[in-house]
């Protein structure tokens, strides 16, 4: 079983759309999927039309009184399932710190469905804190989308430099760019500043598209309804260098 | 099935939404014995829109367990998906050949139960099926099939319930493949054929042995067309087995069989019997040789070797089947199946002694208990000098007894019987480890010989081969240092008491 976290210090850079897009795609390609949400917004919940909900809240899953195999839901796709988000997620930071060994919390609530999963993905919260360490000990892979903006460098070194140092299991970093727009001039110049010298930048990037609006009104992943747009041309690129580069 | 009754029950609870109509075309693969089956699985070969896909069920539920893309239906287990998870359907497969057991044509029309969020809870699949085998199609019952969604199993029991009670609907309690099977009226998957024939304890031995004759000569035919197609290694090894058993059962049950033709047909069966078994040793050597990606470049012209002189031997043992005498041996065994009306004359003309009419039990009794103490006989005289082939011997002894404990295992107490066999078994696997590698370390240095006077091979093949003949070496010794205990507990007193209890037993009852 592989664990892939789609993870951001910021908010609105792509997370839930890279995770929902991506789940999607390893579902299909045949993987038994699952996708946990593990932001209290709920976004990819929602995306997937499940209810918000997880009984008993994550106090009590993180502390495993609660077994995380009720709590899974089916997702309308074949060999994809959410263990949805819950807004109690919110205080995730004071549960876990309440808790033994805090950043071992999330790969322990996994460690049930080893068998029953190829690969799980983590919707995270943008933050860095117990949550995103507790992420780090749990993940194989930590995806990260980075929007063209001025100083993408320097986020990715901090973020390189606290799974190199902090995180037990270090896992591997795979970074790329999300929300590309060729038009512009900056864009392009932190693209080509980043992409292709450092060998954590992938080469794939998603453009920023109006496809990806779509998502939330058609509440499904891209592929199912505009498989011949760029956007979903762009993840089906994503998804095959990432299996290349991190042995699936 | 009313397929309009259905869909406004459901109508009636829930909200519906329906998916596109679709067609599906499926292949069921499985190895000629249901290994997959037997692993608890059904393995499906799906093309859709240009591309393969592998979908392996649960042979109880039906579930879905693995998915995987294959340009073509899988052959043998390396081309199946590589991913770990598949590991364990590659291991069930071994070395079989996974044929198309059945084709099933579908039509398809999914509805959907959605919540208020538009969210799928529950799938119907209204199906209609068309079975296809050998040029022959059946159509089968229409099916309603309930696909709950994890998390709202709820919906899915409510749909069974509304089916059931109100709509009147049978539940199918068997896999699909089955139901496919059953209409096309072939043998339920798993229901491979044993050596034994059902056997009823009043049988006289000549109509006991005629029925065991019968099945085993059916065994050998069934697997004959494997065999000359080279589908894979087992169906030559299945069809050697069924002419041992055979060879066996006329040597050691005496007296049942007309004198004549026993001997005619022992004489066919031996000349058989040679022609098979250098395709086998051939078999044997190439599936001993280290595969996989890893593979050492120094052994491929020994492979290469290998595969020429098997395909020699295949050449031979076709052109075998393909001759007249092969036809009247098959004559004769099935003129053998059918006990005579009165015993044969001899060529004194008197009447030949025959035990032909005397109950089963008596005459398999003093078989089983004669080829057992021989077994016991020749091991005991085994000294860690004593030559190789006196463990050669010992290992034939053995599968005569082994042999008829299996083709007449009915006519015994099954527990009793079964502890015996293990026993055997554990020995036979002993003496068949030594053999096998003493045969094959010293066909590897007479093949090292021959490439060498033939310049065929470099010195890496050469040398390859030695150290391929070494390992081969060391498990032969390992296997001679086994064979004390494995003897021992053989012919301990606890089963030599299990050996008088099974010829004691009153006879089993009727299968």
């Amino acid at each position: 079983m592989r664990v892939i976290a789609t993870y951001s210090i910021k908010g609105g850079v792509g997370k839930t759309t890279s995770a929902a897009n991506l789940a999607y795609l390893s579902a299909l390609h045949g993987a038994r999927t699952l996708l946990w949400d593990l932001d209290p917004q709920g976004a990819a919940t929602f995306l997937f039309r499940v209810k918000p909900r997880v009984k008993g809240g994550g106090k009590a899953l993180v502390r495993g009184r609660t077994a995380v195999d009720g709590l899974i839901r089916g997702t309308d796709f074949d060999r994809l399932d959410l263990l949805p988000a819950d807004l109690s997620y919110r205080h995730m930071d004071l549960h876990l710190d309440g808790a033994k060994r805090p950043t071992r919390r999330l790969a322990r609530v996994l460690s049930p469905l080893t068998e029953e999963y190829d690969r799980i993905f983590l919707d995270c919260p943008p933050s860095l804190s117990l949550v995103s360490e507790s992420v780090f000990e749990a993940a194989s892979v930590v995806l990260a989308p980075m929007i063209p903006a001025p100083l993408p460098a320097r986020t990715l070194d901090q973020l390189s430099r606290f799974l190199r140092r902090e995180a037990v299991r270090r896992p591997q970093l795979l970074a790329f760019f999300s929300m590309v727009d060729s038009r512009r001039k900056l864009h392009h110049e932190v693209v080509r500043e980043l992409a292709g010298q450092r060998p954590e930048v992938l080469h794939t990037q998603i453009p920023a598209s109006t496809v990806f609006e779509q998502m939330g009104v058609r509440r499904a992943p891209v592929e199912t309804f505009a498989p011949r747009s760029a956007g979903a041309e762009a993840y089906r690129a994503l998804w095959e260098e990432v299996l290349s580069l991190s042995a699936g | 099935m009313p397929t309009q009754a259905v869909l406004s029950g459901l109508r009636a609870h829930w909200t519906v939404a329906s998916d596109p109509r679709a067609t599906r075309d499926r292949r069921y693969l499985d190895t000629a014995d249901w290994r997959v089956f037997a692993a608890g699985w059904t393995l499906e070969f799906d093309r859709e829109k240009g591309h393969g896909s592998l979908l392996l069920r649960d042979r109880r539920s039906d579930a879905v367990v693995l998915v995987g893309e294959t340009d073509g239906p899988p052959q043998f287990g390396p081309d199946l998906p590589a991913a770990a998870s598949w590991a364990r359907v590659r291991d069930a497969v071994d070395t079989r050949r996974l044929l198309v057991q059945a084709q099933l044509q579908t039509g398809l029309r999914t509805v959907r139960i959605v919540d208020g969020e538009g969210k799928t809870t529950a799938r119907v699949v209204l199906e209609h099926h068309l079975a296809a085998a050998n040029g022959a199609r059946h159509r089968l019952a229409r099916h309603a099939a309930i696909m709950p969604v994890r998390g709202y199993d709820r919906v899915a029991a409510k749909i069974a319930g509304l089916l059931g009670e109100r709509l009147g609907l049978a539940a199918v309690d068997e896999p699909l493949l089955v139901s496919v099977l059953a209409v096309l009226e072939q043998p339920p998957p798993g229901s491979r054929l044993g050596p034994a024939a059902p056997l009823t304890p009043a049988m006289s031995a000549g109509d006991a042995m005629g029925a065991v004759m019968a099945r085993l000569r059916q065994q050998l035919t069934e697997n004959e067309p494997g065999v000359r197609g080279e589908l894979d290694t087992e169906f030559l090894h299945d069809y050697r087995v069924a002419l041992r058993r055979c060879r066996t059962i006329i040597r050691q049950v005496r007296d049942v069989l007309p004198a004549e033709t026993a001997g005619a047909l022992a004489t066919e069966l031996a000349w058989l019997a040679d022609l098979t078994g250098p395709v086998r040793d051939l078999d044997v050597h190439l599936l001993e040789l280290p595969g996989g990606p890893a593979t050492d470049d120094s052994i491929t012209p020994l492979r290469a070797h290998l595969t020429l002189r098997r395909a020699q031997a295949q050449a031979a043992l076709v052109a075998a089947l393909d001759s007249p005498r092969y036809v009247d041996l098959l004559e004769l065994w099935q003129g053998v199946q059918r006990p005579p009306a009165r015993p044969a004359l001899t060529r004194a003309g008197q009447p030949a002694v025959t035990r032909a009419g005397q109950p089963a039990r008596e005459v398999i009794d003093a078989s089983i208990e004669r080829a057992y103490r021989r077994v016991v006989r020749r091991g005991r005289a085994i000294r860690p000098s004593t030559a190789p082939e006196a463990l050669h011997d010992l290992r034939k002894r053995g599968k005569e007894l082994r042999y008829l404990l299996e083709c007449f295992h009915h006519l015994y107490p099954d527990e009793t019987r079964a502890a015996v066999v293990r026993e055997l078994k554990a020995l036979q696997d002993n003496l068949g480890e030594f053999q096998d590698c003493q045969v094959q370390a010293a066909a590897l240095r007479s093949m090292a010989d021959e490439l060498l006077a033939s310049r065929a091979a470099p010195a890496a093949t050469l040398m390859a081969m030695g150290r391929l003949a070494d390992a081969l070496e060391g498990r032969e010794a390992r296997a001679r240092a086994e064979f004390g205990t494995r003897f021992g507990r053989f012919d301990s007193p606890r089963n030599r008491k299990r050996f008088e209890e099974l010829l004691a037993a009153g006879p089993a009852d009727p299968p």
